[in-house]
């Protein structure tokens, strides 16, 4: 009977030491999904992008440490009868809007879109994105500018219809 | 899977050494669910793994192990399909009180365990190992003298370049005893 009460106590004790130790390492890994519009001027797109506007980031703004992941899903519709080249570059947030600054950074480079509607998934985007250590930089201030270029269009639309930037952070 | 060998390995060579009528040395294979804990990126999983065990005293037992679990794909976050879930590969030691090798019956016991935990995910490109613990409760039942069946409940937490993925593991595993009386 002492041996199992010691058992009992012994475990007890295991159990808050893990607990203690639990609460000292909670932390967790959220997705936030962020919608945003691509405004269309003859091939060129840009959005000043601002994650801190979601509810999981201001909820947790003061512990998040780390970017897992970043990821990108675009529908594009494509009315020229031919291919049109996408690329996406990303810079500090409010460095500018009317072009790609220099100091810009491409993550997907060339991306070929074909005639009709293309639904660019996120899982695509993850094995073409380059830069990805300065996109993740820029993601985790919460803002940066997103910049698109279309390029071989015959004069007809190539519209972003739906875009969203997915992030997959850690907090503790 | 070459390490899971070269563990299984070590322990036959040293249970050939054993005593004959000391049930000291054991091996064993365990399996079951592996639940993360607090990652919207993934889901429940499963987790296999083998273990040896050696008696240090009556009722404290040292077992090295080596697991591998593949988290579940994720649910869709508004409206986004994500990618498949990572995969962890551990490999460590832990240490547990109540269990008496060759003795029957039910014997209720708590580990403790440190290691090296790597969880990757090959569409994400994350890929981070890093030294880490865990602990937990079970019940070995004493099937035989030379066989234990044992349920636990493990809580694992693997640091990770900051912050860190844990999982609840519910598992289920056979050990033999090498050299315990018929």
């Amino acid at each position: 009977m002492r041996k199992i009460k010691n058992l009992f106590g012994l475990s007890l004790i295991a159990v808050m030491t893990l607990a203690l130790a639990g609460c000292l390492i909670i932390s967790g890994t959220f997705v936030i999904v962020y919608d945003f519009d691509l405004t269309a001027e003859t091939g060129f797109y840009y959005y000043p992008v601002d994650i801190t506007e979601e509810e999981d980031w201001e909820d947790n703004k003061d512990k998040i440490d780390f970017i897992d992941v970043v990821g990108f899903e675009f529908t594009i519709e494509n009315d020229n009868s031919v291919d049109v080249t996408f690329n996406v570059y990303v810079d500090e947030f409010g460095t500018g809007g009317g072009s790609v600054p220099a100091t810009a950074s491409i993550i997907i480079d060339g991306l070929t879109v074909p005639p009709g509607t293309t639904k660019f998934t996120y899982a695509q985007s993850l094995a073409v994105l380059k830069n990805v250590d300065r996109l993740k930089a820029l993601v985790k201030s919460g803002t940066f500018d997103y910049y698109g270029t279309a390029t071989g269009n015959e004069g007809a639309n190539f519209r972003i219809s739906t875009s969203k930037v997915i992030v997959t952070v850690s907090a503790s | 899977m070459k390490r899971v060998l070269v563990i299984v390995g070590f322990v036959l060579l040293l249970a050939v050494s054993a005593s004959a009528q000391a049930p000291k040395l054991g091996v064993g294979a365990f399996g079951g669910l592996s639940m993360p804990v607090l990652q919207d990126d993934q889901s429940q999983g499963t987790m296999f793994g083998a273990r040896g065990r050696f008696a240090l005293t009556p009722g404290i037992v040292l077992e090295p192990f080596f697991a591998s679990a593949a988290w579940g794909d994720p649910d869709a976050v508004d409206g986004v399909e994500l990618v498949s879930g990572s995969k962890v590969t551990a490999f460590g030691l832990n240490a547990a009180l109540g269990i008496s090798p060759g003795k029957p019956g039910l014997k209720p016991f708590f580990l403790a365990g440190v290691g090296s935990f790597k969880v990757k995910n090959d569409d994400t490109g994350y890929d981070e190992s890093a030294f880490g613990f865990q602990g937990g409760l079970g019940f070995a039942f004493g099937l035989a003298p030379q066989f234990d069946l044992d349920i636990r409940g493990v809580g694992m937490i693997a640091p990770q370049e900051s912050g860190s993925k844990k999982s609840l593991n519910i598992l289920a595993g056979l050990t033999f005893y090498f050299g315990a009386n018929q």
